[in-house]
């Protein structure tokens, strides 16, 4: 038995779940329908992907929330997990599944996936016939993965980086690494059976002024992670920044370099999509002026060239969006990707040169670490500095850059700390921004800055 | 001066706290910044260990309610914190509340200054205010 087998059995014999049959969930992928797989999808797409979010704690009302997405014209459906889950606690995310259903009242901010088991999910999933993407934020997400891809769920999200820096103080980000692979592994072995299993890294990260050079050296990092493994089919994605241009940019350079750097490492037959999250900052109390933003990402996610676009809701200043608010957005947004034609071609070489340039060096301080692994490497460059994601909460970010907006509202770097941004790059950068300001009015900006779509 | 400072409790709203740190350094401090999610105890621990004389502690989600009914119990464990500055700011209840009377109640907490949903910097300019009083009553003491 090969060691990832046993590893697997360990995980699979956890208290909570109910004898995890390995050959029947094997069969299970294998004969799967082709249109549970998003990645048979992005194959024969004809229009961007449209995916809401959505968890409820109960199968009946996560079964009525999939009812309403359908009746939108929902092309992927969200799974998204409760908080406990995502941070191993099954005892207690049981014990809150159990109050929820005995009260009609959520206990929960999520889909308790394990304590549900792989059997009934599997009914729902098979049932909508949609594919199905696992939203979570799961640090050690192992048991979490095989109970998904055994209920018919073929979209992972998630990594190693992306996972733990902006929802983690102190959870070691070397065992996340760990952990990842093995999920990474498993799909890889899963995608041989049928269509392959899409993995998709969360890249709008903090969602606060993070620059776009970071957002796309940590996709392309946990795109090379999961690729090497053997995964066939990978997401790299960001959010909405702020600025349409600084969203085109970011889009062209990141398709232009993550085939670059597959191709580097012998894996150029791997599928590789672009997702656009709406805008994930603040967003407006005034649930018209929230539609007019969701609308406004719609439009920019096509100036991009987005594979897959996922939604926010007029309600999310307020709280967890309700079912109807939520199938609203879907429609809505499927309306403006139907009107959208004819949409110019927008490039700006110079930007793009700028951050094609900033991406390449922090890549290359990366590979240049002298670990022996690729993981190991990536760790030392989070560790000192080399990679820096601004408000990342964790002990091990460095939170020594500074980056605030220019005129155009585009996130700039005004201090690189430990990033090695290539010196003409900085000067291009600072050039564009208003530096006679004391550190009251620079925290006043990024105040500001933080705040510009409320 | 020295000032620990952190964000109470299980809260991870981070923003906030890094500006805090940007702010406090820009006016001279020296800061020792735990980060969010941060327990009553590791503030105390760090001051000891630091030599702080400021601790100001925050909150956005509201737990700092709970959390600071054990402020003064516990500061009584910890030798010769008395002379410590207690500050505590940011969303200082669950839902909402009157200020004067969160005020209040703070303050009976143990805490010498109470900054429920009062900007950074106008927080800040009361601290160095308080401050400025201090050290003239100890002069006018002396």
């Amino acid at each position: 038995m090969s060691l990832l087998q046993e590893e697997r059995e360990i995980i699979l014999g956890n208290e909570y779940v109910d004898a995890f049959d390995f050959e029947e969930v094997e069969a299970f992928v294998k004969n799967a329908s082709k249109e549970l797989f998003i990645s048979h999808h992005f194959k024969n797409k004809q229009k961007m992907l449209v995916q809401p979010r959505g968890g409820f704690p109960t199968y009946k009302k996560q079964f009525a929330l999939y009812e309403f997405f359908v009746d939108a014209n929902v092309d992927v459906l969200p799974l998204t997990i409760d908080s406990n889950t995502r941070l191993n606690d099954y005892g207690t995310a049981q014990k809150m599944l159990r109050l929820s259903e005995e009260n009609e009242m959520d206990m929960l901010n999520g889909y308790p996936l394990i304590n549900h088991g792989y059997r009934t999910t599997r009914k729902m999933i098979t049932n909508f016939n949609k594919p199905v993407s696992l939203r979570h934020g799961t640090p050690d997400a192992r048991l979490l993965i095989e109970t998904a891809i055994a209920s018919g769920i073929f979209e992972i999200e998630g990594g190693p980086i992306t996972y733990l820096l902006p929802y983690s103080k102190n959870f070691p980000l070397d065992k996340a690494f760990l952990y990842w692979k093995y999920v990474e592994r498993v799909c890889a072995n899963y995608s041989q059976l049928n269509e392959p299993i899409n993995r998709e890294s969360f890249g709008p990260l903090t969602a606060t002024l993070v620059p776009p050079s970071i957002t796309i050296v940590i996709q392309l990092l946990e795109m090379l992670l999961s690729l090497e493994e053997g995964v066939k089919s990978f997401s790299v994605s960001f959010s909405q920044q702020g600025s349409m241009l600084q969203d085109i940019v970011t889009g062209a350079v990141i398709k232009k370099l993550a085939k670059h750097y597959a191709e580097e490492i012998g894996c150029g037959d791997a599928a590789i999509h672009l997702v656009y999250h709406q805008w994930m900052g603040a967003f407006p109390t005034n649930k018209d002026y929230a539609e007019q933003l969701i609308n406004m990402s719609t439009v920019i996610a096509s100036m991009v060239g987005a594979d897959k676009i996922i939604t926010k809701t007029r309600e999310e200043a307020t709280g967890i969006p309700t079912k109807e608010a939520n199938a609203k957005t879907v429609a809505d947004t499927q309306y403006t990707l139907r009107i959208l034609n004819g949409l110019p071609n927008v490039v700006d070489e110079e930007e793009e040169e700028i951050l094609t340039l900033e991406v390449k060096a922090i890549m290359e301080a990366v590979f240049n670490d002298p670990a022996d692994t690729l993981w190991r490497k990536v760790f030392n460059s989070i560790k000192n500095g080399v990679i820096d994601v601004p408000f990342s909460p964790h002990i091990i970010n460095h939170n020594t850059m500074i980056t605030i907006r220019d005129a155009g509202k585009n996130i700039r770097i005004i201090d690189r700390g430990n990033v090695p941004i290539p010196d003409r790059c900085f000067e291009f950068e600072k050039s564009k921004c208003d530096l006679n300001k004391d550190t009251t009015g620079i925290v006043n900006d990024i105040i500001h800055d933080i705040g510009i779509m409320q | 001066m020295k000032v620990v400072t952190g964000v109470v409790g299980n809260d991870i709203h981070v923003v906030a706290n890094r500006l805090m740190e940007l702010s406090l350094h820009a006016r001279g401090y020296e800061v020792f910044n735990l980060g969010v999610n941060t327990h009553l105890e590791e503030f105390f621990d760090a001051v000891v260990e630091t030599g702080a004389e400021i601790l100001l502690i925050s909150s956005l989600n509201g737990e700092a309610e709970g959390w600071s009914r054990e402020v003064r119990t516990l500061k009584a464990k910890y030798k010769g914190l008395d002379n410590l500055v207690m500050m505590i700011g940011g969303n200082l209840t669950v839902g909402s509340g009157n200020a004067e009377e969160i005020e209040k109640k703070y303050k009976k907490y143990g805490f010498d200054l109470v900054c429920h949903q009062v900007d950074l910097n106008t927080g800040l300019d009361s601290l160095e205010a308080f401050l400025e009083q201090k050290s003239l009553e100890q002069r006018s003491a002396s």
